[in-house]
């Protein structure tokens, strides 16, 4: 996004000098300035993501109260190893921008980290994510995942011991 | 992962004797056990039907090779009743280059024994399901092919960890990707 502001500005500068025989030189001196302002605008907003990882964090335990309608449809959640478990809640369902070279973080219930980031685009609607699971000032849970994925698939991360039960990470890159 | 180990001898119909009789006892018993198998036959249910598909791109494969791999998949729709024996341990591996994402991380557990560097096992605790379905190497590349369709691991590092990739959800239309950390067992090396 960051490298488009530039070459988006230009445009009304391209736009007013391909117009001979108009008054080219106003028009231009207008462009300019508007080319200038958004440029600047450009260089003082942060990129805006257009994906996002979509992180849901369950809780996974033997409480008997099946599973979290919040959660969707998930049949996985019914299948082993997951299926050792006969709850799962929905404890958030968070959107971390997902650009390159920017990690984004969240806290788990836990208090460990999760960082996403996103390595590359690919094409065909894959991208290349990095993930870690981190603990602050203690041992990293995950200190590295790296995928590849296809947009609005998910994968899994689970294993964290949580109050009686376990989390479930369910991840996705989507729009 | 002695359990581990039984259960791929078992599938491999290496079990013989008071030790099949004994794995089969436990697995009637034990509903735990009957899991990790389940998911091993899931695998193998998956690289059924990746393979089906990939009949004509390895035509090296012995006959003999699908007709055990259909036998299994029957089996397996059959519910309880005894595997039947899977191909060697030589045509799995040579299978591993036809068949995608769950079949290959099936015969990385068959072939956990051969590796030559550290891996990772998992091992069920407490509440905690087992997911013992494969090992990876503690960090580096990890196989495209053990990935599910949607989502192939490039890297992993489990750090201290024990820990597991393995897929997931025969009704989904594509395998999800679980990455499984055993937070209670610290990393081992065979």
């Amino acid at each position: 996004m960051s490298k488009k502001a530039p070459l988006f500005a230009l445009v009304p500068l391209v736009v007013a000098v391909a117009l001979p025989g108009l008054t080219a030189l106003p028009q231009a001196g207008v462009a300019l300035a508007a080319s200038a302002s958004a440029s600047a605008k450009g260089k003082e907003q942060p990129p805006e993501a257009s994906l996002f990882a979509e992180v849901m964090v369950l809780h996974a335990t033997n409480a008997g109260k099946g599973i979290d309608e919040r959660i969707g449809k998930m049949p996985e959640l019914s299948k082993p190893p997951f299926s050792s478990y006969d709850s799962y809640e929905l404890l958030s369902k968070t959107r971390l921008p997902l650009i390159k070279d920017d990690p984004r973080t969240m806290e788990l219930p836990n208090g460990r980290v999760l960082r996403t980031k996103l390595l590359e685009l690919l094409p065909k609607g894959m991208l290349r994510l990095q993930a870690s699971i981190n603990q602050p000032k203690g041992k990293d849970f995950l200190p590295l995942l790296e995928v590849k994925a296809k947009l609005g698939q998910s994968f899994i991360v689970a294993g964290q011991s949580y109050k009686g039960g376990m989390l479930v990470l369910v991840i996705r890159a989507v729009k | 992962m002695q359990a581990e180990l039984e259960l791929m001898a078992y599938l491999d119909g290496e079990l013989e004797g008071e030790a099949l009789e004994s794995l089969e006892a436990r697995l009637r018993e034990e509903p735990e056990l009957r899991a990790r198998l389940d998911a091993l036959l899931q695998v193998v249910e998956l690289s059924s039907e990746l393979a089906a598909e990939r009949v004509a791109a390895a035509p090296e494969l012995p006959a003999s090779f699908w007709e055990r791999l259909e036998a299994v998949d029957a089996e397996r729709r059959g519910g309880l009743a005894p595997v039947v024996p899977l191909a060697s341990r030589a045509g799995w591996w040579k299978a591993g280059t036809a068949l995608a994402a769950a079949a290959a991380a099936l015969l990385a557990v068959w072939g956990v024994a051969r590796s030559p560097g550290p891996v990772e096992s998992a091992s069920g605790t407490g509440q905690a399901p087992s997911a013992p379905l494969h090992s990876v190497p503690t960090r580096g590349p990890v196989p495209e092919e053990e990935a599910g369709a949607g989502v192939a691991i490039e890297s992993v590092d489990f750090g201290s960890h024990a820990g597991t990739i393995f897929v997931v959800s025969e009704d989904a239309e594509e395998p999800t990707l679980v990455v499984w950390l055993d937070e209670d067992s610290p990393r081992t090396s065979l």
